[in-house]
């Protein structure tokens, strides 16, 4: 009576174990190969030459190098390049005159997944130029604009994936928050405003009313649960911000930044990563010695779009233009894909092309900081967001 | 003994260092009467009917080209250029710049009438002509900056510093600028653009009507002439000259915009506006040039019909101009702009019909002659004309048609087609070598000459 | 090296010992070297006059400077023969000059209109360095400037000392927190209007708009302080414990008054709450000289020729209003000069010059300059004259300061020499 199912386990087993493969394996439709001539990693393993990526579920299963590669469907990019999906670290994208509540000077408490408008064109012209993941930020206009939130696009609203809820408190001292016909109308008294906002909530002394702008955001911060992300572009701007950070003892990140390098040494001192405004023809020469002389000092740095009001060629231009004051590709391009990633907090997925991070990534015609290459395919978490005929 | 030695001696040096000198005086002498430079090998892009040479050669002599082609004998005394694995383009042409202006005159410069001239406005000294050079944009259209319907003359110069207060100006009078559709306060709207059309529309009838006034006198005078020949002395004191209209400087520019003489520029940006430019180059017999015209590929027809020249570039989204934040550096506004402010809304905007731009390459194959331009006026945009070449190349059209787009075709829109924009025998000797490809971005400008002389080199 | 096979231990000892002495020496030197080399070489000038700014006068003394300071000013000196010695024996030198009240362009916004008391503004931060004026200023002899948040607010905050030249606002910092503003007469008003018609109250309507909306926002911020005299400074706001510093005499108010009327009023209120005060501004000054000897109130006076304006000049009294220096020195006021906004930083010395030829004595008004400056400030322990210890900021004329004709040379910041002429 015993002995059979001592013949049937293993059988059993065997058949559990055969279907359970079968599940595995068909289970995940989203299984192939990406091949390409080179891959810029932005990661350890630097420039690779002929790689085949494989990937599962989204995310980037393996990097190989070599004649063997798994029979699964491939997507053939041969002789063409491949670099991570550009990280736009402060942008507007489709929400341009939503992201301003002007109700009051300090509305902390909003946070921008509710305004991003998926059905955009803004949002299809950021992807075909290769945007794959955006910090959705609040305006500058207002001195404690809100919660951003790091989101990866996409034109469906349902498909949009968030990355990273709550990325940062946005804090503006840049010169659109003044104004003379409401407070703050001075560069001090928008730090003073703002920290004595701060104290009142620390010391639980705001009345009820005033809390519901307020309360939460700044709380956090207080908290040490979201860091600031401060707009300041100016000399005197940056060295507010920073003088604001001290007093608080906080660490923070910077975007702006257009006279960043006259305070590198502080900036160093203090680890405040900058993220820079693109290049804009007012002074281009000066932008490009800002950023190269931020870079050489060891500064982390990043190029943002501030989508719309730019365009988002900018971010490649920016790079480009690093690259002409003797900077590598790699390293230019860096400025784009891993530093805001990590700036951000979420290199962990997004950023570079390595095993374990999410699979989104540009196909270039030729080299990215070539203007003339086209983009081939935006792939965002595994998909095929854009993809040229022919 | 050693005095005879040292005597010998002298004399020797004596006579060497009075050969030095003479030889010298002959290198200096026949050096300066040589100011000829010979380049050489190099991949040209003539942007003309020689084409692309693969291995090419030029011979500049008196800062025109004497020679080109691909084996050219080296002339005695000429300074060589080494430029192999160089490339050589013609001095970029930008087809609208805002370089030798002022600060202000940047916002709003002259009296805005049809004889307003930018070169009286201009400023030699403007700083920022060296970083435009460097970058290889020689030659630049000026047109004179105004937000209501009429800008004034504009003209063509070289990119150079003015030597004595003097700006080397190669076409005065090139093209009468209109604005027809007007962005200004972060709002646009039909009303205003009608009023524009009307006014500029009115203009030109008070031409015609001028035109007709002076016609009529110069009859009547000339009848006059002939009967006053036929009179007697006592009759002639009875007849009365006929009334001589008065001159009128802008509608004389006018009447020279009808005749074809200087082409006319108009700024739009939507179809309806591209439209009525179209209308007026029709009813005037103006030639006509759209500036911006964002929306051209909804009318590539109508356009090519009327073969009008476009001057436009993929960057440029006029919606940029009505957010309240502008561009960075455009000071944010205090107006809330509201979505009902704009003429279309976030959907149907200009990226909605075109996101990708991808109508780009319809370009080539149309009758329609095309020019780039910055998609903004900072004085500056004007050196980037090779990054807006190598990205519209990217949107489906052909690389010599793109650089071609910001040489030999701006220049032939602007009317100095004759002296810059394209390499060939005769035309005056502007050329930027490059260390790689034409359009390449990657790739570094290492010199630029204007008239013959090298007026940038890298370091 | 001799072989050391075979040699005893103790012949290995010698030469040890032997090595060790012989290289001692040098070793010595050499760090000697090195001390010397890191140290800063001292800079030594032999003057032909100097001023000190206490109204003496030295001759034919050696100024010694190192990393800044003064180190050694007297007539025994043993000079390194290395060290170069420059000689300004046909030189006037005097401490570099302080502008007790500096109007200049070097932050862009300086009043915070939010509300109209606000003592915790401070315009550290928001200085730009690269600022024209500052050079205007060092250029004209001026290397230390009080600035202070502007005049359109009643308490508009703060001041802060700085050095003229710098690359960040934190380097040039000699002190902050430097004496509470407030401004009395018609500034405050400036810009606010009433509410027209049944519209809200804005942040115009809701300012003070004339001298007596100032005074009540005054009594009304220091009597509601009073009030809370008993309550600990845990629980008073920032602002509160602020004032309440100033009703303790622990801060001085600089009060900017200009007419009589409000000279006035600050010494009326004085009276009513008991506070230091410093008086800038004071155009009427002169009318007011008893009770501004009797209670040690300093003066901070300029230009020497100015109107109010329309409404507030007396203009019977025009004769005497450039004279208030020489009066206030008369009666052994402390004063110090300031410019306003029509006059130019760099025309201090031509203030002084002015004053000097209505009459005031040439010590009394570079003290006015100088020292005086300081103390009022409150920096005399590191600037204000040439003395030992004190930052090593000086001026060289060539000839006396006080004579139009004669030009500044040399202006010394922080012991590093520039010229102000390039």
């Amino acid at each position: 009576m015993k002995k059979w199912y001592r013949s049937a386990a293993p059988a059993a087993i065997i058949f559990v174990f055969f279907m359970g493969v079968c599940v595995f394996a068909g289970g995940s439709e989203e299984t192939y190969l990406i091949k390409g001539a080179k891959v810029y990693t932005s990661g350890e393993r630097g420039i690779l030459a002929d790689v085949a990526l494989l990937i599962e579920n989204g995310r980037i299963q393996k990097i190989i190098q070599g004649k063997e590669t798994p029979s699964v469907p491939v997507k053939d990019y041969s002789g063409k390049i491949i670099m991570p999906g550009l990280v736009d670290a402060h942008s507007y994208v489709s929400a341009y005159y939503r992201l301003l509540e002007n109700t009051e000077v300090i509305t902390s408490d909003m946070i921008t997944d509710a305004v991003f408008d998926a059905s955009n064109p803004e949002v299809e012209l950021a992807l075909r130029s290769g945007i794959t993941t955006v910090n959705l930020v609040p305006r500058n206009e207002s001195l404690v604009g809100g919660i951003s939130t790091v989101l990866k696009l996409s034109k469906d609203l349902a498909a949009v994936s968030v990355v990273k809820k709550q990325s940062f408190l946005k804090i503006s001292f840049n010169g659109e928050v003044i104004r003379s016909d409401r407070a703050p109308t001075s560069l001090m008294g928008a730090e003073k405003w703002l920290s004595q906002k701060m104290r009142a909530i620390k010391a639980g002394s705001e009345k009820e009313r005033e809390n519901i702008f307020q309360q939460n955001g700044l709380q956090s911060l207080l908290n040490g649960d979201i860091l600031p992300l401060i707009a300041a572009s100016s000399l005197t701007e940056i060295n507010t911000a920073l003088k604001w950070l001290e007093d608080w003892n906080m660490s923070g990140v910077i975007v702006g930044g257009e006279e960043a390098s006259l305070l590198s040494d502080l900036l160093k001192k203090k680890n405040v990563p900058v993220l820079l405004s693109p290049v804009l023809p007012i002074y281009p020469e000066k932008w490009a010695k800002n950023a190269a002389h931020l870079m050489k000092q060891g500064l982390t740095i990043g190029f943002v779009s501030h989508m719309p009001e730019a365009n988002p060629l900018s971010l490649r231009l920016s790079a480009l233009m690093l690259y002409h004051q003797g900077v590598s590709q790699e390293e230019a391009l860096k400025t784009i894909t891993c530093n805001p990633a990590r700036i951000l907090g979420v290199a962990d997925s997004v950023g570079s092309i390595e095993v374990g991070k999410d699979a989104d990534f540009v196909v270039f015609e030729g080299e990215p900081l070539d203007l003339r290459s086209r983009i081939i395919a935006v792939y965002v978490n595994g998909h095929a967001l854009f993809e040229r005929e022919n | 003994m050693p005095n005879r030695d040292f005597e010998g001696n002298a004399v020797k040096s004596i006579r060497k260092s009075a050969a030095i000198f003479l030889f010298l005086i002959f290198l200096s002498v026949y050096g300066a009467a040589s100011d000829q430079i010979l380049l050489k090998n190099a991949k040209i892009y003539t942007m003309g009917e020689m084409r692309i040479l693969e291995n090419g050669m030029i011979l500049i002599k008196d800062g025109k080209i004497e020679k080109i082609g691909p084996d050219i004998p080296a002339p005695s005394g000429v300074q060589v250029f080494d430029l192999v694995g160089k490339t050589v383009i013609p001095g970029m042409v930008c087809a609208s710049s805002s370089l030798f202006l002022e600060n202000h005159d940047l916002q709003y410069s002259g009296e805005e009438k049809p004889d307003t001239n930018v070169l009286e406005g201009l400023n030699y000294l403007d700083l920022h002509i060296p970083q435009v050079l460097k970058r290889g944009v020689t030659t630049v259209y000026i047109s004179p900056v105004s937000f209501r319907f009429i800008g004034g003359l504009g003209a063509v110069v070289k990119v150079i510093s003015g030597e004595n207060g003097k700006i080397q100006v190669l076409q005065e009078n090139a093209a009468l600028n209109f604005r027809l559709e007007r962005l200004q306060d972060k709002k646009t709207s039909n009303v205003l653009r009608l009023t524009q059309y009307h006014k500029i529309r009115g203009l030109f009838k008070q031409a015609v009507e001028y035109r007709n006034e002076w016609a009529e006198y110069t009859g009547k005078l000339e009848r006059y002439e002939d009967e006053k020949k036929k009179l007697e002395e006592k009759e002639k004191a009875k007849q009365k000259e006929p009334q001589k209209p008065k001159k009128d400087e802008a509608k004389e520019i006018l009447i020279l915009a009808m005749d074809n003489k200087i082409p006319v520029r108009f700024i739009v940006h939507r179809p309806d506006a591209i439209l009525q430019a179209l209308q007026l180059g029709k009813e005037f017999g103006l030639s006509v040039i759209l500036e911006r015209g964002e929306e051209w590929p909804q009318l590539l027809h109508e356009l090519a019909e009327a073969s009008v020249s476009l001057l436009s570039n993929p960057l440029l989204d006029y919606r940029s101009y009505l957010l309240p934040g502008g561009t960075k550096g455009y000071p944010a506004g205090y107006f809330q702009v509201k979505e009902t402010d704009l003429f279309y809304s976030d959907k149907e905007s200009v990226r909605g019909r075109d996101p990708g731009q991808e109508s780009w390459g319809k370009l080539t194959d149309s009758k329609i002659r095309f020019a780039l331009v910055p998609p903004d006026r900072f004085p500056l945009s004007a050196g980037f004309m090779r990054i807006y070449a190598a990205f519209l190349s990217s949107h489906g059209v052909s690389p010599e048609f793109a650089l071609g787009a910001v040489t030999s075709e701006a220049a032939k829109i602007l009317g100095v087609a004759d002296r810059v924009g394209s390499l060939e025998e005769g035309k005056d000797a502007d050329l930027v070598v490059l260390d790689g490809e034409a359009l390449d971005s990657l790739s570094k400008v290492e010199m630029v000459f204007v008239d013959g002389t090298m007026a940038w080199e890298k370091k | 090296m001799p072989c050391l096979k075979g040699r005893t231990r103790l012949v290995k000892l010698k030469l040890i010992r032997r090595i060790l002495r012989q290289s001692l020496l040098p070793l010595l030197v050499l760090c000697l070297f090195v001390c010397v080399c890191h140290a800063q070489n001292p800079l030594v000038m032999k003057a032909g006059t100097v001023f000190i700014g206490n109204g003496n006068v030295l001759k034919d003394v050696y100024i010694v400077m190192q990393e800044g300071k003064i180190t050694y000013i007297g007539k025994e000196y043993t000079v390194n023969p290395e060290t170069e010695v420059i000689n300004l024996t046909d030189k006037v030198i005097t401490p570099g000059f302080i502008a007790a009240n500096a109007h200049m362009d070097v932050v862009k916004q300086t009043n915070e209109e939010g509300t109209e008391v606000t003592p915790q503004m401070n315009l550290l931060y928001s200085v730009d360095p690269r600022a024209k004026d500052f050079e205007k200023a060092w250029r004209g002899g001026i290397t230390c400037v009080y600035l202070a948040p502007g005049n359109l607010n009643v308490f508009s905050g703060s001041g802060t000392v700085l050095k003229t030249m710098g690359k960040t606002p934190q380097d040039m910092l000699v002190q902050n927190h430097v004496h509470l503003k407030m401004v009395l007469g018609r500034e405050p008003g400036q810009g606010n209007s009433y509410p027209s018609g049944f519209g809200p109250m804005l942040l115009r309507n809701r300012r003070p708009q004339n001298r007596m909306g100032v005074v009540f926002i005054i009594r009304y911020t220091l009597t509601d302080l009073q009030n809370k005299n008993g309550v600990p400074d845990s629980e008073l706001t920032p602002d509160e414990i602020l004032f309440r510093k100033v009703l303790q005499g622990e801060i001085p108010l600089r009060i900017r008054a200009k007419s009589y009327m409000d000279i006035k009023t600050a010494f009326r209120l004085m009276e009513e709450f008991g506070y230091r005060w410093i008086l800038e501004g004071g155009v009427d000054a002169y009318k007011y000289l008893d009770e501004l000897e009797e209670n040690d109130i300093p003066v901070i006076y300029g230009p020497v020729y100015q109107k109010i304006g329309r409404g507030d000049f007396n203009r019977e009294d025009e004769k005497y209003v450039a004279r208030t220096p020489v009066l206030l020195a008369e009666r052994g006021i402390r004063f110090a000069f300031q410019n306003n906004e029509e006059s130019p930083i760099s025309a201090l010395r031509d203030e002084a010059i002015y004053a000097v030829e209505l009459g005031l004595t040439k010590d009394k008004a570079l003290k006015a300059l100088t020292l005086d400056a300081a103390r009022i400030l409150g920096v005399e322990n590191r600037l204000g004259s040439v003395a030992k210890g004190k930052d090593a900021d000086l001026l060289v004329f060539d000839g006396d300061p006080f004579e139009p004709s004669s030009s500044l040379l040399n202006v010394i910041i922080d012991g590093k020499v520039f010229d102000p002429n390039k």
